[in-house]
């Protein structure tokens, strides 16, 4: 009986770390996505705002774009316990 | 793994590698004074050729002979008479070395970083024909297999020369250390990160000319003005190359180039880390013509060993948070095809 409960307490603590690899691998991925998005606007919002491409821009109408921020309540770390509690 | 401490590091010293180095010590001086007595008898027949030269009334073509001559075969005789000695001083002296940084390495006096290993890190934009070099050290720091060692690349010239033959030239493309290490994160593009010098010297125009490197994939900005002050990044992937190189990771990265003051040049292909540094001087090679009983000597093998091993470190390669787990350690058998694959001659 105590053999099984072990087992069990063992089973859950791998899925328990595996979940929080995969939150970090989540994190990274969205992160690295977020970056990639913003120095393409940056690169875009540089094109639109410096001579020659400026003129062209302005011809076609094209605005500069907004960065991607995270607002403080999205930076918060994952609330597992929620996750699990509903 | 921390880095064992200076003061332990001395003491090893007094009892492990003195009686060691005494030995080697004694071995040294008769190959050095073999080494002046080929220097001298070179030196002689030069002059004697000179002298010759001179009395026969010659414009000089006869010492001009036997110098490009000479020169060679002194070079090989050099090479004959220091090698027992340098061999014996490394399985003596550096193995031992590697051994008190962890004694789960290994080292290999005469091995290297395999060929396609080289190859496969897409570092060098020539394609490497001929991959030589000596010093291997390789093994496990924590969860992280790595491997590390001195490389000569070299590209091949072939032309036919005027009596129809061949002829073959070889072309140095890097010369330093090469670093192997499994990445903590899986992916299977490739990014490269290159010590920047187009934008160094030119400024916005060297970016411009950066982005026209097609050969080397899409360029990739990266939001970090300081590190792209020093590093140009490249890839197959703008999202990817991110995902490898983090914020956390670009940090390490320009703290190791502090560190070491040198250039750098790291490539990230299919999970797999390559960090090559060029380095003039030769490493891991005992002195001849001096002393090599002091302690600084061995101190700057032990740092510079600490330096390369260090990379798993200061790069993070330990932090395995990500959904890749550590790999298993890797069987003798494994190991030697892994470093011997066919096709390759060794």
């Amino acid at each position: 009986m105590v053999a099984v409960e072990n087992y069990l307490n063992l089973k859950a603590n791998e899925q328990f770390m595996q979940l929080q690899r995969t939150l970090t691998e989540v994190e990274e991925q969205i992160s690295a996505a977020r970056r990639a998005y913003n120095a393409a606007v940056t690169d875009y919002n540089n094109a639109v705002e410096m001579f020659p491409t400026k003129v062209m821009a302005q011809l076609m109408n094209y605005k500069t774009k907004r960065v991607f921020t995270v607002g403080s309540s999205e930076r918060r770390t994952v609330d597992v316990q929620s996750l699990f509690q509903r | 793994m921390t880095m064992p401490r200076r003061s332990d590091f001395a003491h090893f010293y007094v009892t492990t590698l003195l009686g060691d180095l005494k030995k080697l010590e004694a071995a040294r001086k008769r190959v050095a004074r073999r080494l002046h007595l080929l220097f001298i008898t070179a030196a002689a027949v030069f002059l004697t050729s000179l002298g010759i030269d001179r009395g026969l009334g010659l414009s000089g073509s006869l010492p001009f002979t036997v110098g490009v001559l000479l020169v060679p075969i002194v070079a090989f005789f050099y090479r004959l008479m220091i090698s027992g000695y340098v061999h014996d001083f490394k399985v003596g002296i550096i193995k031992k070395v590697v051994g008190f940084i962890d004694p789960g390495l290994r080292y290999t006096p005469s091995g290297h970083v395999p060929k396609w290993r080289v190859v496969a890190s897409r570092i060098f934009s020539r394609h490497p024909d001929r991959v030589r070099g000596d010093d291997l050290v390789e093994g496990r720091i924590g969860g992280t297999n790595m491997q590390f060692s001195e490389v000569h690349v070299e590209a091949k010239h072939e032309s036919a020369s005027s009596g129809g033959g061949r002829r073959r030239r070889w072309s140095t493309i890097f010369r330093g250390l090469f670093f192997v290490a499994d990445f903590n994160k899986t992916f299977r593009g490739k990014t490269l990160v290159l010590p920047d010098t187009a934008e160094h010297v030119l400024g916005g125009l060297g970016s411009f000319l950066q982005s026209l490197n097609v050969a080397r994939g899409e360029l990739i900005r990266m939001e970090s003005p300081e590190f792209e002050r020093y590093f140009v990044v490249y890839g197959d992937d703008q999202i990817e190359a991110r995902y490898v190189l983090s914020t956390s990771l670009m940090e390490r990265i320009m703290e190791f180039r502090r560190k070491t003051g040198r250039r750098m040049y790291l490539s990230f292909v299919d999970s797999h880390v390559y960090v090559a540094i060029p380095y003039r001087r030769r490493l891991f090679e005992p002195e001849v013509f001096r002393s090599i009983l002091g302690f600084e000597g061995v101190e700057r093998f032990l740092e510079d060993l600490e330096l390369f091993i260090g990379i798993v470190e200061d790069l993070n390669l330990n932090t395995r948070v990500w959904t890749k787990q550590a790999e298993e350690p890797l069987s003798p058998l494994a190991r030697f095809f892994l470093n011997h694959p066919a096709g390759e001659s060794y």
